[in-house]
């Protein structure tokens, strides 16, 4: 039974080290925590009973492993505090800034996997040739562009100098679907630079490799034509690992994301956290990493979940 | 009376198994005895799976037995990693299959070769150099191999380099499993030669793993044929050949090419049929039954006991006796 | 193994990679500007044969400014790099060697740290810390140790089952030895592959924190804080930016090019992207 349960009792002792660490990390902060988590308006006069407030509600002049003790039942119940800056409570704000930011990567991956897919592949069977060259070499520039960089090429030249698409800000999907995709066009078109250079080669090098399978080889001397091999053989074992693979990039998509969104003006997560940082504004940073960490876990879960149902034999 | 050098007494050797998600049971090595004398050979034979590698290991301390003891000049072997352990290593030297992954690819010759020499103190920094000279000579290589690396030698090179490395601290007895396996035939023959000289050289004593009779047969002064763990048949290396009792050793035998053609084409084969049973899930009564063209009943009933047909020929069969007549018939 | 370069390409990127030590070292050499030199007659001066990348808003040579910024990515990227590799080697050659519960327990802590996406957790140490160069080579270190110990235990267990680790054991060489002489000099082929991929991540790195005021401070120079200065003038002075983009997208891409051909060399069966 131990055995069985092992894989959900390691996902939780994860996900509580990481809380943990999100605990420790803020409390490295010199200085008084009140005031920090007060931020801005601790030095006020009329203030001064909401620091005793501050540390009654958090806890901070009793020992350490009460306030974690607060900190964690605060989590399990989902409260995560006030911004100090707008005094809105902090679950609301990352509710309202999720969702342009899901967008965000979303269509960034939904947009690099097929062009990533089609490089890739083509880029192996056409093995050292001068398109394959130009394709990896692409594809590792592509990898090394600072996405912050080209966004504001982009946003300079397609944007302010000729008004074509709007600078900043967003439009709910729902609501203004043009507007929508006009405002999205540009941060996804940067976003998914980074992916498609990595998934490219990622794609190239498993294709290469399922291409040079002896297996492949006497298909062909069997007289199948090559593009339906690409398609069969070759497609179904180099796409199952690149799950696994965007799984793991989903991570440094957030990083894009978060700088992204600064350069753009989207009011996404990314830009929510940026601004509490410079901000001072405590909880809500907690609130975003927290936030944003746990669901980094449950998607990388779910890659993993996925790859082991298309790919039985992964499962040892 | 001189002491026996290394004595295995009803050793058993389980291993956990999972098979989907059931857990099984493997008994590698399932009540085996056998005592090896100073300077003797003993060859141990059976096919893959039979558990012969498996009962070397333990024979010098390298494997954990679930039930039974081996002993060293009477002493109980111990723990693994004890010190004292480390000490017999000296006297208790392996060499395995596979020259190519058995030296370090990043270390030259000179230096594989010194690691068991430092290990053990056995030569100071200046007399190293000659001590593997001698080393390399002993073997038939030339001294100026020490400074380069394996990938620069052949498997027969290499596999002689092992067989140094394992002199080098003049043990007692040396464990080789199955070291002739991924060598071509002409260097099998070469290494079989090198083992007779080293043999009357040092008067190191061996426990040679093969699954090749007819090799086994140019070095080892008693056999022990395993089949799925356990003896079949035991004895000297000339009675066996000469007088083989159980119907796996006649197997195995009749697969020995003989030199001569014309006694080879008149031979009466009588090839093994079927595969070896899974280890886990081992046949009842005797394990050979399902590939022996006597089985019977009984055979499915009851395991053989081991029995003592001549001065030291032991053999494990209902129906030895009978198949002896048969074959003699024949 | 040979570890002189024979290829074009590798002789290019050592070539390359020699400047840049240079570079790092004696700045001066490579360029006759002071880098915070400032020449009110020639703000944003467009590329000339004198200022080869422009001048900046002070009149500072960018191409100097470029150069001296060379010293800073480099310690941080190698800075990060070595600082992960001497905490992640050892646990690694342990994890991988000795598995057990041992295994089990380093493979969660550094699957937990995996859990954290990196700009994210610098953000986070940021907001305590403080900016600085020692926070962000911390930080990344940090988040380079499991990478590092992912694929430094990975080795260790594919080497642990060699016939010569073998060998070792059955002839009583201690644990600690057959780590350090036997497994060890294996497993610094993979290593060089994996060191100039997190280079190319600490750059880029550093370049977005620096970029949105979370990383480097001024007066300190590095290409993440040019970029951020340099960002107001794409429309009137375009190679300013234009200049330190390239500078910084073609140092990863090399860096991330150097790893390919480390890949290639120390595995010539592997297919080379």
């Amino acid at each position: 039974m131990l055995r069985t349960a092992a894989p959900y009792l390691r996902f939780f002792l994860i996900l509580w080290i990481v809380v943990t660490v999100v605990f420790i990390s803020l409390r490295l902060a010199p200085g008084d925590p009140a005031v920090l988590l007060l931020g801005p308006t601790a030095g006020r006069q009329d203030v001064a009973e909401n620091l005793a407030d501050i540390r009654e509600r958090y806890g901070l002049d009793r020992p350490m492993i009460v306030q974690y003790g607060i900190y964690l039942t605060d989590i399990v119940t989902g409260d995560l505090g006030n911004s100090n800056r707008s005094d809105r409570p902090v679950i609301g704000l990352i509710a309202t800034a999720a969702p342009v930011t899901i967008n965000l990567i979303l269509l960034s991956i939904l947009v690099a996997i097929p062009i990533a897919v089609f490089l890739g592949m083509t880029a192996a069977r056409y093995r050292n040739s001068p398109y394959d060259i130009t394709v990896r070499g692409v594809a590792t520039l592509a990898m090394a562009i600072p996405s912050f960089w080209i966004g504001l090429l982009f946003l300079n030249f397609f944007a302010i100098s000729t008004i074509w698409l709007p600078a900043s800000g967003y439009a709910p999907l729902s609501e203004d679907p043009l507007g929508f995709l006009r405002h999205m066009l540009l941060p996804v078109t940067t976003l998914a630079i980074y992916l498609v250079g990595t998934l490219t080669r990622f794609v190239y090098t498993e294709t290469a490799d399922t291409l040079e399978q002896d297996y492949i080889t006497v298909s062909r001397a069997m007289g199948i034509r090559p593009r339906s091999l690409l398609f069969r053989f070759a497609a179904r074992n180099s796409l199952t690992p690149m799950i696994i693979v965007v799984g793991v990039e989903i991570g440094t998509l957030i990083g894009g994301a978060v700088i992204v969104e600064e350069v753009f003006g989207l009011p996404g997560l990314g830009r929510l956290l940026l601004n509490a940082v410079l901000g001072r504004d405590y909880p809500l940073v907690q609130g975003c990493v927290l936030a944003i960490t746990v669901a980094v876990i449950l998607l990388n879960l779910l890659a993993e979940f996925i790859y082991r149902r298309l790919n039985p034999q992964a499962a040892e | 009376m001189s002491e026996v050098l290394l004595e295995a007494e009803d050793i058993r050797i389980r291993f956990a198994k999972r098979s989907g998600r059931k857990n099984q049971v493997v008994r590698a090595v399932d009540g085996l005895s056998f005592a090896v004398d100073p300077g003797e050979t003993f060859g141990l034979v059976g096919e893959s799976g039979s558990g012969k590698s498996t009962a070397g290991n333990a024979a010098i301390g390298l494997q954990e037995l679930f039930s039974g003891t081996v002993r060293y000049r009477g002493e109980p072997m111990p723990v693994p990693g004890s010190a004292r352990w480390r000490d017999l290593r000296r006297q208790l030297q392996v060499v395995f299959q596979d020259p190519f992954s058995s030296l370090n690819p990043r270390w030259t010759i000179r230096q594989a070769l010194s690691e068991p020499l430092k290990l053990h103190g056995l030569a100071s920094a200046e007399e190293r150099d000659g001590a593997i000279a001698r080393l390399l000579e002993q073997v038939g290589l030339g001294a100026e191999l020490a400074a380069r690396y394996p990938a620069a030698l052949s498997g027969g090179q290499r596999q002689r380099v092992c067989i140094a490395r394992a002199l080098a601290v003049q043990p007692e007895l040396i464990v080789c499993d199955e070291i002739t396996s991924a060598l071509d035939v002409s260097t099998q023959a070469q290494i079989i030669s090198l083992l007779q000289d080293l043999k009357a050289q040092t008067q190191v004593a061996l426990i040679f793993i093969s699954h090749d009779l007819g090799l086994v047969r140019g070095v080892a002064d008693r056999i022990g044929v395993m089949y799925l763990g356990r003896f079949v048949e035991t004895g000297e290396t000339g009675k066996i050949f000469a007088r083989p009792l159980h119907p796996y050793t006649i197997a195995l035998l009749h697969a020995v090419p003989v030199p001569d053609p014309e006694r080879e084409a008149a031979r009466k084969h009588q090839p093994l049929h079927g595969e070896i049973p899974d280890p886990a899930d081992p046949p009842s009564g005797c394990y050979f039954r399902t590939r022996c063209p006597y089985a019977t009943d009984i055979c499915a009933a009851e395991a053989p006991a081991f029995e003592e047909m001549e001065d030291g020929h032991r053999v494990a069969c209902h129906h030895v006796r009978e198949i002896e007549q048969g074959v003699r018939r024949s | 193994m040979s570890f002189l370069p024979r290829s074009p390409s590798a002789i290019f990127l050592s070539t390359v990679g020699l400047l840049a030590v240079v570079a790092a070292v004696f700045p001066q050499w490579l360029t006759p500007y002071d880098p915070t030199g400032i020449d009110v007659t020639a703000l944003l001066a467009a590329p000339s044969w004198r200022h080869p990348f422009g001048t900046d808003e002070l009149g500072a040579d960018v191409l100097a400014r470029v150069i001296y910024g060379v010293r800073l990515e480099l310690a941080i990227a190698l800075g990060s790099v070595v600082l992960a590799g001497v905490v992640a080697i050892p646990c690694g050659l342990l994890a991988g060697y000795l598995g057990g519960w041992v295994d089990w327990v380093l493979t969660l802590v550094a699957d937990s740290i995996l859990s954290f996406p990196i700009v994210l957790f610098a953000v986070l140490i940021v907001a305590s810390l403080g900016a600085s160069v020692a926070t962000l080579i911390g930080v990344l270190g940090f988040v380079f140790v499991p990478r590092i110990f992912r694929l430094v235990r990975g080795q260790t267990q594919v080497i642990r089952a060699t016939g010569f680790v073998r060998a070792a054991r059955a002839m009583g060489v201690r644990t600690p030895t057959i780590l350090v002489r036997h497994i060890l000099p294996n497993i610094l082929g993979p290593l060089l592959v994996i060191v100039p991929q997190l280079m190319a991540i600490a750059v880029l790195i550093e370049a977005g924190l620096s970029f949105v005021g979370l990383g480097v401070q001024p007066p300190q120079i590095s290409w993440g804080s040019l970029l951020l200065v340099s960002k107001n003038y794409y429309i009137a002075a375009a190679w300013y930016p234009l200049a330190v983009g390239t500078v910084t997208t073609l140092a990863a891409a090399a860096l991330v090019f150097g790893g390919d051909l480390a890949a290639a060399a120390v595995n010539p069966s592997r297919r080379r992207v």
